[in-house]
Order: structure tokens, then sequence, then C-alpha cells
């Protein structure tokens, strides 16, 4: 009877613990090495901590630059108080990351306990009324959540901010001033990541008409919480629409977004020309076509239980982004759900976050982007554990005890499954996707001639932001010397410079002749950059070699020897 | 004129695919469209009432030993129904028709060698520290598993039928274009419906028996033509439902779907 009692709160505990397991476990060393992305993000706040400015010398920007696109500034901000505590690490960099997507679990549960209230009706068996459990630890073990929970990406912030802001919305309702907190969350979510942009107007208006008749019968009661939180929600916004007309703002979204009229054809044009050419080739229809096509992709199950998303980092080593056993329930799910009468408030808001969620990233040519989507993990997780409830229900011949046992064997199976993928394959088989090497580089450079300069190559990259990172280099030295754009061009200039000084290190493009045979020096390239033929044609000496987990060469640091040459 | 446009409307959904594979395929294509016949003649024997019909799967298998799986799989939703003689009979004939296709059928199978396939899974087994685990969760069975799981989520992809395969074409595919892509409606609307059908264990059956027997195929690209009734059959049955609405609803939808069907038809002659 004890037992029974305490029950809920010992799984759910249990839940966290998975959940944070996932989430913190070497969250500094896997996956190994350090995006350029995560670097920029962690280096500005560096940079804004140390001296108020980031690496271009802007003061407290709206928008963080990051080589010729802008990066979310909510991140790089939040970082501060963790590189304050931490130091600059790529632990510090993806802790806020790793605690957001934490407390994403919890805040899911109490969203779902309150759409999804327990014991609707006496004939419901137990699992019901623990749906909000169920859906918690999906969301604990999902590869997909835990993907970027594990890195530095500024959609799991948004995404936290996204749940909070609905979760004060619907508890609005009964407590109007609680409009301002959501739309403090809902503002935040939008200011970390751009595809909330879309995502969360579209949100607060299906919530406006699904609750139409309650907030206009007690219009006194609400009007000024709303009033309040709209004009909160402008002035906290206007900073950022201040700059979405610039060129700076557009320039990712622009080279992206599949109705542009620039860049290459849409998806399906054929080259050629007279009357069916032209028809066929509507750019419009085509675009159109193309963006359904992308959407399509998003619900489709070949892609959430077998592809998963196409970049090289994202992927865990042999997982989609969710598990294959999932695929019935989410049938089933979905089935049912389109069916359910009682359940309204869940259906409106499972069904709003599942068809608006691919819509940033279907605007993009990028195919299935879990990172511009990653909203869609909740509705469909939602929808999944619907699916393992009503297989409950009509399932009624099996013990009950055999179907925990069921559930359970998948869980652990699934669970042990992706701490494979994570901690022994992902390193293994995704590392050069993650610029492994360059932090013993920047070891090894410590240790070298301090007479001689050292030219490191970026010709495949911004590895100037790596080495910047890694050596945690004076923000106010780098700004003295270097300059790529000034403060006033900031948002409207997108030059860059091609060469970064940093002390005795030139980050550059390495040329072959002048760079190689005529002063002595240090070079830091990749393996692709410096061949074994290369090397011994220009007379190089190999002073390190930094291999990838696999065996091959990753990095290397020669010396130059034009005397002898 | 309700008529003149749910007739019209039918004619792209069913010429599409058809003639989109003859134009790609055009020396190759007769097995493949006898295949599909060969589901016609069985459908039409089944609303008939035949109480044999499924005595046409046996075809399958000897126009290609690839299709060895589909009369296997296809007669299981029909067990409850069949006498023991016409079981035993069928089992018969599926016997004598194995002894010569099936080493045919296994050199097109999942199950052939695949070396490259065989040294990445060597590899994962050896990063794991603890040889049990290892062996419980990679061994060799994952080959066939991951083979056998892309094949039947690539069947159930709509992308495939209606966007050929965009955004993620196979790269060794022709990537077809299957159906128009306004048709995608029908076919969704189709599928909310088909419980409603009086059609749906046929299409249930030929469609579960054709992906689960095509996934068994190293490469399922041509052999899933097997899919075209099914999946046609899903949309008409959804082009019915929409004529059934209000007249703005299925005039609306005319008015997409027309136009832009008869574009993506004149695309396929562009390829």
């Amino acid at each position: 009877m004890k037992i029974n009692k305490y029950l809920p709160t010992i799984l759910f505990t249990s839940v966290l613990l998975i959940g944070a397991f996932f989430r913190f476990y070497k969250l500094g060393e896997t996956p190994t090495g350090l995006y350029v992305d995560e670097a920029s993000l962690g280096y500005n706040a560096y940079s804004v901590y140390k001296t108020g400015m980031d690496e271009y010398g802007k003061n407290f920007p709206v928008m963080f630059r990051s080589f010729s696109t802008f990066q979310s500034s909510i991140y790089s901000y939040i970082l501060i108080p963790f590189i304050h505590f931490l130091d600059l690490s790529i632990f510090s960099v993806r802790l806020p990351s790793a605690v957001f997507g934490f407390l994403s679990i919890p805040l899911l549960y109490l969203l779902v306990k309150k759409l999804f209230p327990s014991l609707r009706t006496n004939n419901h068996e137990p699992i019901a009324n623990n749906f909000a459990l169920i859906t918690t630890l999906l969301l604990a073990i999902s590869p997909w959540h835990t993907n970027y929970s594990r890195t530095a990406y500024e959609t799991n912030v948004a995404l936290f901010f996204l749940l909070m802001g609905s979760l004060f919305l619907v508890h609005a309702l009964k407590k109007p001033w609680l409009f301002l907190l959501s739309a403090l969350s809902f503002v935040i979510s939008m200011m970390a990541y751009r595809a909330e942009i879309i995502i969360v107007p579209i949100l607060i208006l299906v919530f406006a008409i699904r609750y139409s008749g309650t907030l206009f019968s007690n219009s006194k009661r609400y009007l000024l919480p709303i009033f309040t939180s709209l004009a909160l929600a402008m002035v906290l916004f206007l900073p950022t629409l201040k700059i979405m007309e610039t060129p700076g703002f557009q320039a990712r979204s622009s080279a992206l977004n599949i109705f542009a009229s620039s860049g290459p054809h849409p998806w399906g044009y054929r080259e050629g020309t007279g009357l069916l050419h032209n028809l066929t080739n509507n750019p419009q229809i085509l675009a159109a076509r193309e963006f359904i096509s992308l959407y399509s992709s998003y619900l489709s199950p070949r892609y959430m239980f077998s592809l998963g998303d196409s970049g090289p980092r994202l992927p865990y080593p042999g997982m989609g982004t969710f598990f294959v056993w999932q695929f019935p329930l989410y049938l089933i799910g979905l089935y049912f759900l389109i069916k359910e009468k009682d359940l309204k408030d869940f259906k409106y808001f499972v069904f709003t976050l599942l068809l608006i969620s691919p819509v940033p990233a279907a605007l993009t040519r990028d195919p299935y982007s879990t990172l511009r989507s990653l909203p869609l993990v909740i509705s469909q997780i939602l929808i999944i554990s619907f699916g393992l409830v009503k297989l409950w229900e009509i399932l009624p011949s099996l013990s009950s005890k055999l179907k925990y046992l069921l559930v359970a064997v998948l869980l652990i199976f699934s669970s042990v499954r992706m701490f494979i993928s994570i901690f022994y394959f992902n390193d293994y088989f995704n590392s050069k996707f993650w610029n492994y090497g360059w932090e013993l580089v920047v070891e090894d450079i410590k240790k070298l001639d301090p007479k001689l300069p050292v030219v490191v190559d970026s010709s495949r990259g911004d590895s100037y932001i790596l080495m910047m990172f890694f050596l945690r280099y004076d923000p106010t030295t780098y700004q003295q010397d270097n300059f790529e754009v000034s403060p006033a061009e900031y948002y409207t200039s997108l030059n860059r410079s091609e060469i970064k000084k940093l002390g005795n290190i030139t980050v550059k493009s390495i040329v072959w002749g002048p760079d190689t045979d005529e002063v002595e020096q240090y070079l830091v390239a990749d393996y692709l950059a410096m061949s074994e033929v290369q090397i011994e044609d220009h007379n190089l000496t190999i002073i390190k070699e930094i291999p990838f987990p696999d065996g091959k060469v990753a990095l290397r640091i020669l010396k130059t020897n034009p005397k002898s040459k | 004129m309700k008529n003149l446009l749910f007739w019209t409307s039918t004619t792209l959904i069913f010429i599409f695919w058809p003639l989109s594979f003859i134009l790609s395929n055009q020396s190759d294509s007769a097995i493949f469209i006898l295949a599909a016949l060969v589901l016609l003649v069985d459908c039409l024997l089944f609303l008939r009432k035949y109480p044999y019909h499924y005595f046409t799967y046996l075809v399958l298998p000897l126009l290609h030993p690839a299709y060895f799986f589909f009369p296997i799989i296809a007669i299981l939703f029909y067990r409850s129904d069949i006498k023991k003689m016409s079981l035993v009979t069928y089992a018969v004939v599926l016997i004598f028709i194995s002894l010569f296709s099936w080493k045919t059928f296994y050199a097109y199978s999942i199950f052939t060698p695949d070396p490259l396939a065989f040294d990445t899974l060597n590899k994962k087994i050896s990063l794991i520290p603890n040889r049990n685990l290892a062996r419980l969760y990679h061994n060799k069975t994952d080959i066939f598993q991951d083979k056998f799981k892309a094949n039947v989520f690539t069947a159930l992809d709509p992308n495939n039928y209606f966007f050929a395969l965009h955004p993620r074409e196979i790269f060794e595919n022709q990537n077809l274009q299957k159906l128009s892509f306004p048709a995608i409606i029908p076919f969704l609307v189709g599928l909310y419906f088909l419980v409603k059908s009086k059609d749906r264990r046929w299409i249930v059956t030929t469609l579960l028996a054709g992906i689960f027997s095509i996934a068994l195929i190293n490469n399922p690209d041509k052999f899933d033509l097997i899919l075209y009734l099914p999946i046609s059959l899903i949309c008409l049955v959804g082009l019915r439902n929409i004529f059934t609405f209000r007249p703005i609803y299925y005039l609306l939808f005319s008015f997409i779907f027309l136009p832009l069907s008869v574009m993506e038809l004149a695309r396929i002659f562009l390829k």
C-alpha cells in the first residue's frame, strides 16, 4: 500500500535521473571536439563577459554576428554566468543546453498534467492516469531531444521557453496575470531561435481561437493582463524587430528560403524552352511543390524512424529520431487522437504543434532538419504516448504484469542502445564533423618555439574561432589586432576578413610556396590540406600528428625548412 | 459536371504511375506491369466474391522470383476463410514454385552477403567493451534488419509516391514520381475513410503483402509497381468521399487538383 502511494514519485524521480544521465554524463567529452557554431557562441559570451563587446567590438549585440550569418544572443548571454563560474570550456558551453534540455522534462510533465487530466473516466487503466509520466519518460530517452541537449544549440533553449510559455498560457485562463509570464517566455523563445518567430504567433492565435468564448465572456477580467502582456512582448521584441530588415539578419534565411527568387532553381526544374517548359517550370508552383514535399517529410515514418537527420553531426549512428518500436504507436496514437472527442485542449495543443513545427524548417532547402523543427519532438512524443495508452486499452487479454514487462523491456533495450550509440559509436564515426583535435593542437602550439610564427590553415572552415576558444585568447587584444566590420555596419555589411591575427599565430588559407618554402615557421593544417606527398615535396617536418579516434590523421603540426630547400 | 470532374480526376490518378513507369523503363517494364495486372485480376475476382481468387497470387513468383514472398504473406490474411484442401493445394504449388525460384530470389534478396556492411558491423562490435552486450545489440541480423527496415519505411513514405522520394532520393534508384503531388489530398482522405470502404480488406491485404514482400528485396525499385493498385485505390476511396462533400469542397479540390495534375503529367513527358 505504501509503495503504491509513493510509486508515482519514485517513477518520476527515476525518469528525471534517466533524463539527467543522458544529458549530463560526459557532457564535455562526447561529442568529442567542438563545432564552430558552439565555439562562436562560447567565445562571444566570453568576450562580452570580459569586455562588454563581442569579437567584432560590438557592445551587447541584439544578435551575434557569427562568421557571415547571425546567431541568437540569448544563448550567449545565458552562457555568461556559466563562464564566470566554470571558465570557458566545452563543458561550460554545452551546460546551458543540457540544463534547459533536462528542465524541459519536468516542464512537459506539468504541461501534460494540465492538458491531459488523469482519471477522466472510471474505466481507464492506471497507465492512462500516468500519461504525463509516460510522455516525460519518452522525452527523457528521446534520441532527438538528447542530441540537442548534449550540444550547444539555441533551439533547445527556445523549446524550453516555448513549453514554459504554453504552460503559463493554459494556466492563465484561471489566473490571468500569468499571461505576463507567458508573454515573457514566448518572447525569449522567439529571440532564442528564429523558427519560433513563426511557431509562437500561430500557437497563440490557435489558443485565442480555441478559448475565444471564455476570453470574450470574461473580457473585463482578461483585458488588462492581455494588453499588458502584449505591450511587454512588443517592448522586449522591439530590438529584434528593428534588425529583422537588415541584410545581416536576412542573410541566412534568404540563402535557404525555397521561395526566394534568387539562388538555385527549385527542385523539379527542367532545363529547356517552349510553352510546355514554361508551364511546368512555374517558379511559384515548383516552390510550393518543394515546400509540401519537405513539409510532409517531417511527418513521414521514413524520416522519423529510419533516416533521421541528414546533417553529419545530428543523428547518432544507427538511430533515427525515434525508436522503431514507436512507429506502430505513432500510427495508433494519430488515429485515436483524430477520433478522440473528450480531450479537446490536448488535441488542439498536439495538432497545432504537429502541424506548425515543420513550417519554418520546410521553408528552407535542407531535408528533414531536426534543428529547425525541434518543437515537433514534443507533439510526436505526445502522439506516441497516446498510442501506447490506447494500445494498453485495446489489449485487455494480456495481463497488466505482462504489459508492464513488455514496455519495460522495450524501454531498457532502447536506452542501452542509445547509450552505446552516444558513448561508443558517435565519437568514432562522427568526430571529423565535430572538429576533433583542435583542443590538442592548442596544447601543442604552446610547447613550440615562441620565436617562430605559426600559420593555421583556414581553407576548410573557420578554425580561428576554435583557436581563440581553446587558447581563451584575450578578447581585448583580438579586437585591437583584427578588424572585420565597424560597429555601425555590424548588421548591414557582410564583408569578411580572410586573415586573423592571434599574437604570433596567423589564421588564413595556406599559400603553397610563399608559406611552405620561403619562411621558417610552423604550419597547422588538417589531413586534406597537407597530404604526405605535399609534405615530402615541400620538405616539411612533421612535428606532431593528431589522429581521429579511428586512427586516421585529423590535424598536423609541421615546420618549414626554407634553408635546406 | 460532378461526374465529369470525378472521372477526370480518377483517370489522372490511375494513368499517372503506369505512364511514368513505362516512359522511364521502356524495355523492361512488361514484367512489372504484368504483376500489377495480376493484382487487378485478383481484385476483380475478390469483388465478385470468387472464393479462390487468391490463387492468382501464385502467378507473381512465376513472373519474377523476387515476388516469391507475396503469396506467402498475402495468404496469411485470408487463412480464416480458406478451406484446408485449398490451403494444402496452395502450399504444394508454392513449394513447387520455390524449387526453381528460390535461388534467383536469394540473389535479389537482402540476405545476399554485403562485405561493406559486415565490416562496419565488426567495427561496431569491436567498439563495445562488453562482448555479450555487443553481441546482444549488434550482431549479424543487424545487416538484414537495417535493409528490411529501410525498405519498409521507404514503401511507407508518402514522399515516395507523391514527390519522387524528395528530399532524400535514393542514389541507385530511378526515384520515379508515381502520382501527381496534389493526389496526396485524396490519398490522406482515403486513408481516413478506408475503414468504411467495402474494398478495405483487399486494399490492406495487398498493400501489406506488397510492402513486406518487396522489403525483402535488396533494391525494391521497379518491383514496387506492385503497390500501384492498392495505393491508387486508396486515392479513389478519398476521391469518392471528397465528391460526397458539399459542392464547394469538391469544386475547390478540382480547381487545384486538375490543372496541377495535368502539369505534373506534362512533366513526366519532359523527363
